[in-house]
């Protein structure tokens, strides 16, 4: 459901703020449904509770998440991913890699410039044989 | 304050907590061997006497000075059914205390909800109870048997004789228990404070003896061919100052040494004291030093120069005894008896340095490995 | 000092074990050298080291198994020297549990019964369905792994508000130890427990600990919230086109720095544009983040010696 890595260095907590929110993105989790509790969920993720307990309540200080006395925490009914954002950020990061990787390579920034220009030709291309 | 069994509050409570079940557990044991030994050796040996007794005096051929002897020393503390008891006392006192040093359990029992004191406090509280109801099974069973053959007993035993021994060994029992805990909190291993409790309990008459000898050769000239009084003066006043402070003598004979009631006075006094010594030693005992020989570097010089020296001094002692007949000092001439006595003191004075050096290099190395 | 009146300063949230100025020496060591150091209540603390730092020394003196030469421990606010109502509240799992070999398991049990007010039997029989204990049921013959979840089972159902495990999961197999966590993440989570860890396992203790605590040398290196260790401190990898004039290993803004071909590693707190200039000024042609790790931290303050704060 949600994967902590206790080796990076985003703190526990943004991870599984990160991934509450991505799972809602995916459409994993929607609105209204039922969230395991803070105990539940830290012995899902094997993670502190006083992380968990915190995380939660970002994400409800951010209206992701309402808690329901005595019915316990849902996925906000009002909740708006913001989807660009979130996907924006991954790309980013994405794309990063990739230049690393081909600097490692020995390619110039021209160099990947080029590489990508060619990617979009060929991407047109296909998208015509695909639309034959 | 002497001591404070819970802080003013009532003793009943030691009695419901875990640490006085851990206790005893153990404890229970030695109360099966102790009045096991009593009844076995003294009671029995009891009963058979009168038995004896009224055998003769059945049979016509009673003799008062047969038995004269028979009861004194079977209610001495040289009997081997009360040296027996006091070395199984001395035991389960020093296991009492000591046997939580193996294994650092003290660690575990230190981290338990309890003070300090209550956990020694219990200690003591199970094993002086146990001594004291074991004495006492056998002690009425003495007086049953006595009241039953009152008649016959009466000239060698009285009621008085048999209340005073009771009271007395009882005292001397409550006084060894105390001593051999106290000095297991200043040993950390177990069973190995109960025997320096052994041997600092026979100390000063050990010592006394081993000083006789001493004196016997300074004075020799002296006591060959003068007098023997001035040195038989000597010899009583060191053995009587050495009987005086050992408590564990005063059950020896009555009235001996001290009078009884100055006895039961010293004997509780230094009981109080013990006791305060005792929970105070247990209060500041560094558990880290678990298994150690001595836990406090005192205690290793102490034991290193008092082992040293008493060894150094039996080793000479011996010598010089061995040399009185080689060289014959009670035979030579006059003449040459200076001489001879010269030599043999050289030689012994050689022997106590020698034996003590020696003493003194193996002890510390055994001290030093005991912390490894 | 009534358990009432102990209770009501540890529901206050205050720093429920706080050491302060702790100074312990051995004839030839010092083992705690003014070691200063405030658990709060809730959170799981992980106190990492070296062997022979000075952790299980500094435990002990906690639980008052020890004495300190100087300084002072206090649990709630009171101090824990002689004091059965502030040890009532701490459960200890040791490193090696040794037992009154002449008890049994049973016995032990009525042991802790007697000697805990709290004790809840029905909460060792719940564990004891996790651990499922031999029901040969003697001390003696159980391992050390047995021992250890006895232990841990006994120290459990004494409701203790603070838990203090001394290397818990060394000799345990990796199911026993996934147990484990669990367990005592729902303690924190059921019950509010405090739990105090030492432990060589770095990687356990950084998925479920709050702060952390570094001791080297019978002293406490470092000690913060793992959040806050990894929000200041960073780990950069940085590539020059040729060597840099200046050396890198020993700028001052660099806690530790390591060096493979031409590529350098460093950790800092001080990762900000006038260093990346200062960089780039020395022909720095690359650099990136990477995550670090409480593995880094701590060869970090061990190898240099000196703090990391």
């Amino acid at each position: 459901m949600i994967n902590i890595d206790s080796r990076s260095s985003t703190p526990i907590y943004q991870q599984i703020i990160d991934g509450m929110k991505e799972n809602i993105l995916k459409g994993i989790l929607k609105p209204g449904d039922k969230l395991p509790s803070v105990r539940e969920l830290s012995a899902l993720i094997t993670a502190n509770p006083n992380t968990v307990s915190r995380a939660y309540m970002e994400l409800e200080r951010q209206n992701v998440i309402e808690t329901i006395r005595g019915r316990g925490t849902y996925v906000s009914a009002l909740c708006q991913p913001r989807m660009e954002e979130e996907r924006m950020n991954a790309l980013k990061d994405n794309l990063k890699k990739i230049i690393i990787e081909a600097h490692y390579l020995g390619l110039s920034k021209e160099d990947i410039i080029n590489l990508m220009e060619s990617s979009y030709d060929f991407d047109e291309g296909k998208e015509n044989d695909d639309k034959r | 304050m002497l001591y404070s069994k819970g802080n003013g509050g009532d003793v009943m409570k030691y009695f419901i907590k875990g640490i006085f079940y851990k206790e005893f557990k153990m404890a229970k044991w030695f109360f099966f061997i102790l009045t096991g030994e009593l009844l076995y050796l003294f009671n029995l040996s009891f009963m058979n006497n009168i038995q004896f007794i009224k055998d003769a005096v059945k049979k016509g051929n009673f003799n008062y000075d047969n038995y004269a002897y028979t009861f004194e020393t079977l209610f001495s503390n040289t009997d081997s059914s009360k040296l027996l008891f006091i070395i199984s006392i001395i035991l389960f006192a020093s296991i009492m205390v000591g046997n939580d040093f193996v294994n650092k359990k003290y660690e575990l029992i230190a981290a338990l909800p309890y003070k300090r004191e209550e956990i020694i406090i219990t200690k003591y509280i199970i094993t002086v109870i146990i001594t004291v109801i074991s004495f006492t099974i056998s002690f009425i069973a003495v007086l049953i048997a006595y009241k039953n053959n009152e008649t016959l007993l009466s000239c060698y035993l009285s009621y008085g004789f048999l209340y005073k021994f009771y009271s007395v060994n009882l005292l001397i029992y409550i006084f060894i228990i105390t001593f051999t805990m106290l000095i297991q909190t200043l040993c950390g291993k177990n069973i190995l404070g109960g025997i320096f409790a052994g041997i600092f309990l026979i100390l000063p008459i050990g010592l006394s003896y081993l000083l006789e000898e001493v004196f016997r050769m300074v004075f020799f000239i002296k006591m060959r061919f003068g007098n023997y009084d001035f040195l038989t003066s000597i010899y009583n006043k060191i053995e009587s100052i050495a009987y005086y402070i050992s408590p564990i003598t005063y059950g020896t004979d009555y009235e001996k040494s001290l009078n009884y009631g100055a006895k039961i006075i010293i004997l509780i006094a230094v009981i109080a004291l013990l006791i305060y010594l005792m929970i105070i030693s247990f209060k500041i005992l560094p558990f880290e030093r678990c298994g150690y020989i001595s836990i406090y570097r005192l205690g290793d010089i102490i034991l290193k120069i008092g082992i040293s020296f008493c060894t150094g001094l039996l080793a000479a002692d011996i010598l010089a005894a061995n040399l009185t007949n080689v060289f014959g000092l009670y035979e030579i001439d006059k003449t040459l008896v200076q001489q001879y006595v010269n030599y043999t003191i050289f030689y012994s004075a050689l022997c106590f340095i020698g034996v003590g050096i020696l003493t003194y290099f193996i002890t510390n190395k055994i001290i030093k490995l005991s912390k490894s | 000092m009534t358990l009432m009146k102990v209770k009501k300063m540890m529901i206050r949230g205050d720093n429920l074990i706080s050491v302060i100025n702790a100074n312990k020496s051995y004839p030839y060591k010092k083992a705690l050298s003014s070691v200063n150091l405030e658990v709060e209540e809730g959170s799981i603390f992980g106190l990492i080291g070296p062997n022979g730092a000075g952790k299980t020394t500094l435990i002990k003196c906690i639980l008052d198994i020890y004495k300190l030469d100087s300084g002072d421990i206090k649990i709630g606010g009171e101090n824990i020297r002689n004091n059965p109502e502030a040890k009532a509240q701490i459960g200890y799992v040791a490193d090696e549990n040794k037992y009154f070999t002449t008890f049994n398991i049973d016995e032990m049990i009525k042991l802790y019964k007697m000697t805990y007010k709290n004790f809840d039997m029905d909460r060792f029989n719940e564990l004891n369905r996790i651990f499922k204990l031999p029901d040969d049921r003697s001390i003696g013959r159980l391992s050390k792994g047995m021992k250890m979840r006895l232990s841990l089972m006994l120290n459990l159902s004494i409701r203790p508000k603070i838990l203090i495990m001394d290397e818990p999961t060394s000799g345990l197999d990796p199911i026993a130890r996934k147990n484990l966590i669990r367990i005592l993440l729902d303690e924190v989570a059921e019950r509010k427990t405090t739990i105090f860890i030492s432990s060589h396992n770095l990687g356990e203790l950084e998925r479920i600990c709050d702060t952390v605590a570094i001791m080297n040398e019978g002293e406490i290196k470092y000690r913060d919230s793992l959040e806050n260790m990894k929000t200041s401190m960073k780990k950069v990898q940085i590539a020059f086109k040729e060597e840099p004039k200046i050396k890198i290993e020993e700028m001052k803004e660099f806690r530790s720095v390591e060096k493979i071909g031409r590529v350098y590693t460093v950790l800092t707190k001080e990762f900000n544009q006038q260093l990346i200039s200062k960089l780039e000024k020395e022909g720095m042609v690359f650099y990136q983040e990477i995550n670090l790790t409480l593995e880094d931290i701590f060869m970090c303050c061990i190898q240099k010696g000196t703090g990391v704060m």
